[in-house]
């Protein structure tokens, strides 16, 4: 015997059997199926959540940023500035390489 | 269509080369130096302008990775002008200032060219199949 179920959808009140769409507005009205989508939804958002936490390098930064000595904030700000990062990596790279070659 | 297919052809290259494209030219660069250094002959496109071209790929790669570490964002991307700043940096570094200091370099256009190639193909490869 199968399972008849009516369902109202709560937007347009229409009456639906056995479905888990309105049929006339196509709301969500399965409230089991509502459950599970929001819950993977969530458990997306945790995960996303804890792949974007800055690592300790980011943390380390963030926090000296705002050390109350200006000249450790110069400092970090200095070397937290994609400039002057990739510029010093990039001179030190060259220098490695001209002593190496000579 | 025939137009879509070229551009998912390409696109999906570029996806390619940009996962193998340092640790190839780094072996790449190694290789060439270390022959170099043992005395061992080789052409002369190799021995004198391959390195120049791999050289700044190599340099930015490993820029852009410490940055993205730095930052904690692995989507970062170096803007254009930095990347002409380092590349032009090298250029006169090695192509005008170390020929005047050591005699062992010597200044040649032909290495210009091949840096800014370089630069070049680090931004096609890295942000040229970037979706807007």
């Amino acid at each position: 015997m199968s399972k008849t179920v009516y369902r109202k959808c709560p937007n347009c009140s229409h009456v639906n059997l056995n479905s888990d769409y309105c049929s006339e507005c196509n709301t969500l009205i399965n409230i089991k199926l509502r459950r599970k989508i929001e819950q993977e939804e969530r458990q997306q958002k945790k995960v996303k959540e804890a792949s974007e936490k800055p690592n300790a390098v980011t943390q380390f930064f963030e926090k000296v940023l705002v050390h109350p000595n200006l000249v450790v904030r110069i400092l970090a700000r200095i070397f937290y500035s994609v400039w002057a990062a990739v510029i010093m990596i990039g001179t030190f790279l060259a220098f490695v390489f001209s002593y190496v070659a000579a | 269509m025939a137009k879509q297919l070229r551009y998912t052809f390409l696109y999906r290259s570029i996806l390619g080369i940009r996962k193998f494209y340092f640790p190839v030219f780094l072996v790449t660069a190694v290789s060439i130096f270390s022959a170099q250094k043992t005395g061992i002959v080789l052409p002369e496109y190799l021995n004198n302008h391959v390195n120049d071209f791999l050289c700044l790929p190599l340099v930015l790669y490993i820029g852009q990775f410490c940055v993205r570490i730095i930052r904690s964002d692995s989507t970062l991307q170096l803007p254009i002008s930095l990347l002409l700043c380092i590349t032009v940096y090298y250029a006169v570094y090695f192509e005008y200032y170390l020929p005047n200091v050591n005699a062992r370099y010597t200044g040649d256009p032909v290495d210009v060219m091949l840096y800014f190639f370089g630069m070049l193909f680090f931004y096609i490869v890295e942000y040229g199949s970037q979706k807007k």
